[in-house]
């Protein structure tokens, strides 16, 4: 019942924000027309905006099952309306998993020949001097006429074309300014956060290199970026949640106004906080009772657990007092048959095989 | 007597000698750093295709992006599907607008597989691949279009992996990866087309043992590294550069030597045989490659640089050798005497190339031939690697207690020094001093050469990804070493080129000294190379 509800809600949400024209971006992919209902800034084709697609699909699945067990969960609905949510703690973290989910997908499409956009980056007039000289060795001198012929081919062939997450930093960046455009305090934060994202996502690119020099050896060598697991990301991200730090709104209002006179729009000179952190404008809505305004759904008739075995998490097990009993409702104990799958044994590519094995379950719900 | 022009220069000559090849040598320093990296990587996420017809026995049935495509991190995709209707299709370069470029030379390929964890699935930390794995080519034809995917090499092919999970510390494992090594893959010679196709399949058999300790792959990655367009042309001008250079150098070093009227010394054949493989390692065969299609350009270039560093090496030992200060007899010295020291440079230089023909000389017929994955391969490939590094340290425990005892018998005869006038004294300090000069250089160059290589390794090995990293120093590095050793032979060609100055007309000897040159047994011995050594025989003499 509860996923038909969403459902119709998700469906309401896609046609409200399709009408209204307003940021909407999380879409199942045989809803999304992409152009239409993402307001992906005008330089991003429709490829790109795909991949954006899929990357706040992911980046809202990791955010689910990371606050499956506490009293905000990740609902689709604040997810959808993520611009318009106050600037709480928890839209903070939705902010920077969604610019995370973005730059990891687009970066993981770049990779497999999807965006066109990024064959080549970065873009020549990121390395001036080289690029001068490569138009005088490679067109005789005459740059100025010629540099137009300048294009992606001769790149590649001249400094081959290193993929990194530099396109989809790019891309973020650019659709975070365009979601969150304006000078309030609101959209400074925003703007923060989801550059906090990105850069989680920085942090987890690794370095691999292969050598394959003179007899092989490493007299030659070549390193590559690989990206980190995104669970790692998400984990970062839930701890900086955890860690968020509270600005005034008159705070930020006034280091606005300060550095306004230049139009800044690098939030973070504007920001009087770390770097690094998290940062929201307003305390939490109570997510215990339901809150229609606040688009709280409150925690009555959630599932809880009582898990104690050891590959449960922290949350997992407190998770009854905190969804429940703290929010002054009573645990209810539901017994339940189950016939599931265990026993299983894996192999290559498709085959796993299973037992069935028939277990009582002692479900918990708030009541 | 001869000497040689090191110690007959003038100071201001030597001095704008010396700027001119540092000039030269900033120069080949200053244009790296103009040119790209010397190679990039593309990490190329492979699609996913189901072949429908796995039995079909033709060769030329090619999976293009273009396919049936499925997720594999969506179970229910891959259901009621087989390791043999699974293809990886890697399509070469990444994006279909560009194409591979002759000058782009060779091609490696490294696969990366994810592995994620599953729960109740042990995953042996050491996993053997099975690899079914097909290359085709393709070119631009010239009305915009491609011609049809041809077949190139194919192989299956053993592989191994090391998996392990590092963070313990997480609750919840499903679906988190495993840090698992490369795979390499394959290596290309040359690029004489424009596109290539991998199609690669993970067969399995449980009675054969194929792929059985192969946990849930999420991605596979081709990692293709080639060299770049830009530093390959920065390559060869600097050899067309200095190989006519270093040729007339040569002919001009030769010409001195047979003016003289007597044969060459050992230390001139020496030096002749360093300024041959220079030249032959110069020799900018690169410009075929543009032409024709040459797979064997690896192993020419291994070779190559195989012969020049270990004529480089026997150059050495001869040098230090030849300075000993001690030949008393006026017997014409040959390789023959150093044939205990050469041996070690000819054992480890045959090793590694014994070792090379086993690599790349099989991957000319096989492109996905590795010697490393079968245990007797894993063990030749060692014991040569093991042999050659136990010559190079043969080699080097030589050399240093030649050049110490150089060094040990230059400061005897240092000592001897103040007993003589004190202008021969002010004369053969000169000679000793710019001997110790030449040593100076030649520690000085293999000193920048070890640092360079190490510079390179930290520049490349930085862990963090930094935005702003826009000045290229490994290809810089690479130029200038290379330039460093040609200078450093022009060098020595031309500083130990025997000289036309005579004692006789030396200011020196017109100062009414003793004239106990004239009557050294270098005279009679005209092999002799520099007047340092007829120096150190006069000494023993005494």
């Amino acid at each position: 019942m509860v996923v038909v509800v969403f459902f119709i809600f998700t469906l309401l949400a896609v046609v409200a924000a399709a009408v209204r024209g307003s940021p909407m971006w999380l879409v199942n992919n045989s809803l999304y027309r992409a152009k239409d209902l993402v307001p992906v800034p005008d330089e991003l084709t429709p490829a790109v905006a795909e991949s954006i697609a899929r990357g706040s699909q992911m980046a809202l699945e990791h955010c689910q099952s990371v606050f499956k067990w506490e009293r905000w969960n990740c609902p689709t609905s604040s997810f959808l309306r993520l611009p318009k949510q106050d600037p709480n703690r928890e839209t903070a973290f939705a902010k920077a998993i969604l610019a995370a989910g973005v730059v990891y997908s687009v970066t993981k499409d770049c990779s497999k020949g999807l965006i066109p956009e990024c064959r080549c980056y970065p873009m020549p007039e990121r390395a001036p001097l080289r690029n001068r000289f490569k138009e005088v060795f490679l067109l005789g001198g005459n740059s100025t006429r010629n540099r137009q012929k300048i294009n992606h081919s001769t790149d590649w062939t001249w400094g081959g074309c290193s993929d990194d997450v530099s396109y989809a930093l790019e891309v973020a960046k650019k659709l975070f300014d365009k979601l969150e455009k304006g000078l309030d305090a609101a959209a400074y934060v925003g703007r923060h956060n989801g550059k906090v994202g990105r850069e989680m996502i920085v942090n987890f690119v690794s370095k691999r290199c292969e050598c394959h020099g003179m007899v092989s050896s490493c007299s030659m060598q070549t390193c590559w970026m690989e990206l980190g697991a995104f669970e790692e990301v998400v984990m970062k991200l839930k701890e900086k949640y955890r860690r968020a730090e509270r600005v005034a709104y008159e705070a930020v209002e006034e280091a606005i106004t300060l550095g306004n006179s230049a139009r800044q729009w690098d939030e973070e000179k504007i920001i009087p906080v770390k770097k690094h952190s998290l940062v929201y404008l307003v305390q939490s809505p109570d997510y215990c009772v339901v809150n229609a305004a606040e688009d709280v759904l409150g925690t009555k008739g959630r599932q809880c657990s009582r898990d104690a075995s050891e590959h449960v998490t922290r949350e997992e097990r407190k998770s009854c007092k905190t969804l429940c009993r703290s929010c002054g409702y009573k645990v209810r104990k539901f017994r339940k048959r189950e016939t599931r799958k265990c026993n299983c044994s894996f192999t290559w590519c498709c085959d796993v095989k299973c037992d069935t094995c028939v277990v009582d379950l002692d479900e918990y719900f708030c009541h | 007597m001869p000497g040689t022009i090191l110690e007959n220069l003038s100071g201001r000559k030597l001095s704008v000698l010396v700027v001119i090849l540092l000039s030269a040598q900033l120069a080949c320093f200053l244009i790296g750093l103009l040119s790209p990296s010397p190679a990039t990587s593309q990490g190329i996420l492979s699609t996913v295709c189901v072949d429908d017809n796995p039995d079909a026995d033709n060769i030329n049935r090619w999976f293009t992006k273009q396919c049936k495509e499925i997720h594999l991190n969506q179970e229910k995709a891959t259901v009621g599907l087989d390791a043999k209707n699974l293809v990886f299709v890697v399509q070469m370069p990444r994006h279909d607008i560009l194409d591979f470029s002759r000058w782009q030379q060779n091609l490696v390929g490294v696969l990366q597989i994810d592995v994620v964890y599953q729960v109740e699935q042990k995953l042996d930390p050491i996993i053997e691949l099975t690899l079914d794995a097909r290359l085709a080519y393709s070119d631009k034809t010239s009305t915009g279009g491609r011609t049809p995917w041809q077949y190139y090499a194919h192989a299956e092919e053993k592989r191994y992996m090391d998996c392990s999970f590092e963070d313990t510390t997480i609750k919840d494992k499903n679906g988190y990866p495993y840090n698992c090594s490369m795979v390499p893959l394959f290596e290309l010679g040359a690029i004489s087309h424009d596109y290539y196709l991998l199609n690669l399949r993970l067969p399995y058999n449980y009675t054969v043992q194929k792929n059985t300790g192969l946990g849930r792959i999420e991605d596979v990655y081709l990692h293709v590294i080639h060299m770049n367009g830009g530093f390959t042309k920065i390559w060869i001008s600097l050899k067309t550069f200095f190989f006519p250079i270093i040729i007339a150098i040569m002919v001009w070093f030769w010409n001195r030597v047979h003016i003289l009227n007597r044969t060459p010394a050992l230390l001139e054949y020496m030096l002749m045989g360093l300024g041959g493989t220079l030249a032959f390692l110069n020799l900018p065969v690169e410009y075929l490659t543009l032409i024709f299609d040459m797979p064997y350009m690896l192993l020419l270039s291994d070779i190559r640089q195989g012969i020049f560093y270990a004529m480089l090496l026997s150059f050495w030992l001869v040098f230090a050798g030849e300075h000993m200060l001690i030949q008393d007899n006026g017997e014409r010295n040959t390789l023959k005497m150093y044939w205990k020291h050469l041996s070690t440079i000819v054992i480890g230089c045959l090793c590694l190339l014994i070792f090379d023909l086993c690599e790349r000389g099989v991957q000319l017929l096989n492109p996905f031939y590795s010697i490393w994955v079968t245990p007797i391969g894993t063990n030749l490939a060692l014991s040569f690697i093991i042999l050659a590094g136990i010559s190079a340290s043969l080699y080097f425990i030589f050399l240093c207690y030649m050049i110490w005892r150089v060094f040990k018998n230059m400061s005897i005869k240092r000592s001897i020094l103040p007993s003589m006038s004190q202008a021969r004294r002010l004369h053969y300090e000169g000679i000793i001093y710019r001997f110790n000069f030449l040593m100076l250089v030649t520690v000085v160059c293999a000193a920048l050469t070890v640092v360079s290589f190490i510079l390179s390794q930290v520049a490349e090995g930085q862990n963090k990804w930094d935005e702003n990293m826009d000045l290229e120093l490994t290809s810089a590095l690479h130029t200038g070493v290379y330039g460093m050793w040609n200078v450093y032979i022009c060098a020595m060609l031309i500083l130990y080129a025997p000289s036309h100055k005579q004692w006789s007309a030396d200011p020196i000897c017109a100062e009414g000294e003793e004239v106990e040159f004239s009557r050294l047994p270098t005279e009679a011995s005209p092999n002799e190379i520099s007047s340092l050594t007829s120096f150190a025989s006069k000494a023993s003499i005494e």
